[in-house]
């Protein structure tokens, strides 16, 4: 049994135009303590994978197949009050606009507490207490727990919010874009900080981020996501030496090399697929250099190859200098 | 804090300063003359020039003026031409009874806009939310002097469960010997019918406000958070949402409060209610200079005190505010 499992997943979200198809049948296995980069464009159906797995999707999003197995479990099945449970103190989130992940009118220490004192029979106190190890260990000023958000600066703000996923010490923690909104220098610091709070806690992590930078160097397996579905994964290091499914060659050709001067960036011809129809066959086929007939009509299964899995039909023979 | 007080308090001032001006000169241009009303036409000129003479109607406008100014800033608002009494003592006879019925009138409806308003905005798009805000805006269209009277012929002329109008019966206000309570129920009889129609009339408009902000709140990313770190759904409702929702009802509610003062000339009319409302129109009309000038500078001194008051139970609500 897995520590954590996703199998066939697939969900939309039903709109006036249609059904936009978010997650189109995802797969995916982690251990206890790996970290996980899961990669892909805006659009791609990143966050809301994120969001399925907690089950805080809108309203209007409904998960038609597949299972969510923690522990062996399937958090699809779980009542909403199980569910309520299960949040923040197994499996907690750091949100994508962390910037507004703070209630304005709550001082920061208090929002902390009411997330601990939801989970935990301790008094507010202890609760209280904990806020400040909190603090310490994300490196912020303990005193400052008393103040309310907007009193804090963006990196600030940033560090409280991990601080407060990690308040009830989660087996899991989901992280969407937890940096985008920073500065290079701040980014660099809270990445470096969650890595090594997971190395000493211990916990499993979600990395969701289209910036390979941060998974190259936090990361022990990478998932590419490309039109609502994974399609390719292995260990960071195999896959960024050798990338196996095209469309991740081309995220990687869009980096610009850390050490290496820079040659050309190429850039991926052509726009991410539309959820509302995708195309028929591959989803990357209409982007695709190597596509084929049988790219058009025929979807490419997640196969094991190389140690890793891809879903492309010709992936031996598509080149990788 | 302080200097945004006196800042505010500055312009206060000089707001009233251009509205009782305003309001001065509006009486004194309306077609008519207070000395047609106030004396008799048979009376001989000279007894009428003697009495214009001393109500300070002989003087130019703008010597009346600086004359009333100066009693005003003496707090002397003045005698009504009409009841022959100081305005002060007419207004603070009439204000208690608008008080009691508007302002728990506006309370109860923007408690219940609050309460409502919250709910519909949760559970959206439901037949509950679909309902309420049918029933809310059919009731916010209705003319309330016609579903007063027809309230009114119901429940107090056929049914007889309610009187036909007034605050209370003179009766058993004249003859004694009634207990403190009996008089109380007797008030509370009387206020119940015109409470419940205004309220039923009004609660729409808080309702659709509160609707609406909460519906923005919700969309908020830190509503997602609050729901994330497993609290009950109430308390993310109640404590994350409708707390920030909130804030724009503050300045909604005072404005409302403040003019509810002024009573409905319309309501009071109908159900006979002796408030402010009634007086002002009654006041225009028998050119009772002073006493019409008195109330809409009364009022205006109270909205303009209500939206301050707003600003700063806003800054508690809101700790990104400070003044």
């Amino acid at each position: 049994m897995s520590f954590f499992e996703i199998q066939g997943l697939r969900m939309h979200y039903a709109t006036s135009r249609g059904r936009v198809k978010a997650i189109r049948g995802v797969d995916l296995k982690m251990d206890k303590g790996q970290a996980l980069g899961l990669a892909g464009e805006s659009g791609c159906g990143k966050t809301s994978l994120g969001l399925s797995i907690l089950r805080l999707l809108p309203n209007n999003a409904h998960i038609t197949r597949g299972r969510i197995l923690f522990h062996g479990e399937d958090l699809l099945r779980k009542s909403e009050e199980e569910m309520r449970r299960i949040r923040w103190k197994y499996i907690s989130m750091v949100f994508q606009s962390a910037m507004n992940a703070l209630n304005p009118v709550y001082r920061v220490g208090d929002q902390i507490v009411e997330a601990i004192l939801a989970h935990e029979d301790i008094t507010k106190d202890e609760a209280k207490e904990r806020v400040s190890e909190l603090f310490s260990l994300v490196g912020l000023d303990p005193g400052r727990a008393g103040q309310y958000p907007h009193e804090y600066s963006g990196g600030m703000r940033q560090r409280a919010v991990i601080a407060m996923a990690l308040a009830c010490h989660p087996e899991l923690l989901i992280a969407d874009e937890p940096t985008t909104a920073l500065d290079v220098i701040h980014q660099k610091q809270i990445i470096e900080k969650m890595d090594e709070l997971r190395e000493k806690l211990g916990m499993t992590m979600i990395y969701i981020t289209h910036d390979i930078a941060i998974i190259s160097e936090t990361c022990d397996v990478m998932a590419v996501m490309y039109g609502g579905k994974i399609v390719e994964s292995s260990k960071v290091r195999d896959l960024l030496r050798r990338p196996m499914h095209p469309y991740t060659q081309g995220l990687i050709r869009s980096i610009p090399p850390l050490h290496d001067s820079v040659g050309r960036l190429t850039s991926i011809e052509g726009e991410p697929p539309s959820l509302l129809s995708p195309p028929r066959g591959c989803s990357f086929n209409p982007r695709c250099a190597y596509s084929r007939d049988i790219c058009r009509t025929s979807e490419p299964p997640l196969r094991q190859l190389n140690g890793g899995l891809v879903a492309c039909h010709f992936a031996e023979e598509i080149p990788w200098p | 804090m302080y200097r945004y007080l006196l800042h505010r308090i500055l312009q206060i001032a000089i707001t009233m300063f251009l509205l009782i001006a305003m309001v001065f000169i509006l009486f004194r241009v309306m077609p008519g003359d207070p000395a047609s009303m106030v004396l008799d036409p048979k009376m001989p000129p000279e007894a009428k020039a003697l009495m214009k003479k001393q109500l300070g109607l002989d003087e130019p406008i703008y010597s009346q003026f600086i004359i009333y100014m100066k009693n005003l800033l003496h707090g002397d608002l003045g005698r009504s031409f009409y009841y022959g009494r100081p305005v002060y003592d007419v207004i603070m006879e009439r204000l208690p009874n608008t008080i009691l019925l508007f302002t728990s009138a506006t309370i109860i409806s923007w408690g219940l806009g609050y309460a409502l308003g919250k709910r519909i905005a949760w559970r959206r798009g439901t037949r509950f939310e679909h309902a309420l805000t049918f029933m809310g805006l059919l009731f916010y269209s209705v003319f309330l002097p016609w579903f007063g009277l027809i309230m009114i012929w119901i429940f107090s002329y056929r049914l007889g469960l309610f009187p036909l109008g007034g605050m209370i019966t003179p009766e058993l206000w004249t003859a004694g010997g009634a207990g403190i309570i009996a008089l109380v129920l007797d008030v509370l009889h009387h206020l119940a019918l015109p409470l419940f129609v205004l309220t039923l009339l009004s609660f729409a408009g808080a309702m659709l406000l509160m609707r609406s902000s909460m519906l923005e709140t919700l969309r908020e990313d830190y509503i997602l958070t609050a729901r994330a770190k497993g609290l009950s759904e109430k308390v993310v409702r109640d404590k994350h949402a409708a707390r920030n929702a909130l804030l724009p009802m503050v300045t909604a509610l005072a404005l409302s409060l403040s003019f509810s003062m002024s009573g409905g000339v319309l309501t009071e009319t109908v159900f006979s209610w002796p408030g402010l409302g009634k007086e002002i129109v009654s006041a225009t009309l028998n050119y009772d200079y002073p006493l019409a000038q008195a109330a809409f500078i009364f009022l205006a001194a109270i909205v303009l005190m209500a939206n301050l008051v707003a600003d700063i139970i806003y800054a508690y609500l809101d700790p990104r505010i400070r003044y």
